[in-house]
């Protein structure tokens, strides 16, 4: 089971990497941040960081406009 | 030495006059603060404006970018000031209300490889950029150099939406996020919905210089 941003997303399983993640939630890498568990996860491992159980995903991701 | 004064007031006198309406208590605290604006746009510009006659003494200015005519619907700039860099301007226009605070300002853009220097002696980091890309790399990098400083953030302010879908947000300890988190620019930004979200950054940058928060 694992939680996308307060929810749990049925379709997210361990072994997913982040950006597998992130492309099905169609959200661009470069306008997003990205926490783990409460930490931030580095946009370098995006490709090689995978899902485990239980993870608490919250993608926090930015529109233009200032 | 002889007192200065401007039209026979005294300067002693024009500085405490500029905060009598201000919030008792607060002066002493905001004159000691140094806030970090990272956009000197809409956002910034605004933010940047209200923190100043907040009484906020000690502002950074930053943003690579000059005045253009675009910026005039929603920035605080003049058409005299068409051309000069943002940081240069607002200064001035600053420096016209208040010229009782020190501002420094940078032109440069800000990016993952000077954010710690840029912002090492900032009380509060304040996001104002334009950019989404640009929003999401000063968080990540904000973070990572000072997971205790708080970041004060703008996302979602365009359009003519309802004034009241603009909200301040903690999404986390230190991360504060102000907006609607939806609309886009690409859509049209107007200044009252712009100068909202500035004056909700701004409020909320105030309340943890003071240490009082109730969001």
């Amino acid at each position: 089971m694992i939680t996308v941003n307060g929810k749990i997303d049925t379709a997210a399983h361990a072994g997913q990497s982040i950006s597998e993640l992130l492309k099905r939630l169609e959200m661009q890498t470069a306008r997003v941040v990205v926490e783990r568990n409460g930490l931030i996860i580095k946009r370098e491992v995006y490709d090689s960081l995978l899902l485990e159980d239980q993870d608490d995903i919250e993608v926090i991701s930015f529109v233009g406009g200032g | 030495m002889a007192e200065i004064s401007i039209d026979g007031v005294s300067v002693d006198d024009i500085y405490k006059q500029m905060k009598t309406r201000n919030v008792a208590g607060t002066q002493e605290k905001l004159a000691q603060a140094h806030v970090t604006i990272a956009g000197s746009g809409g956002l910034g510009s605004n933010i940047a404006i209200a923190l100043a006659r907040s009484g906020v003494g000690h502002l950074t200015l930053i943003d690579f970018d000059v005045v253009d005519y675009s910026n005039l619907n929603r920035q605080q700039f003049k058409l005299s000031q068409v051309g000069v860099p943002k940081v240069i301007a607002l200064k001035q226009n600053i420096l016209e209300f208040n010229p009782f605070i020190d501002i420094t300002t940078v032109q440069t853009r800000v990016t993952y490889e000077n954010v710690e220097e840029l912002f090492e002696t900032s009380d509060v980091i304040c996001e104002a950029f334009d950019d989404p890309t640009s929003k999401a790399v000063i968080l990540q990098s904000a973070r990572e150099f000072f997971s205790e400083k708080p970041i004060v953030m703008g996302n979602g302010l365009a359009g003519i939406h309802s004034a009241n879908n603009i909200v301040t947000r903690k999404m986390r300890e230190n991360v504060y996020i102000c907006g609607d988190q939806t609309t886009a620019g690409v859509e049209g930004l107007m200044a009252p919905r712009v100068i909202i979200c500035a004056g909700h950054q701004a409020n909320m940058i105030l309340q943890l210089l003071v240490n009082k928060i109730e969001i």
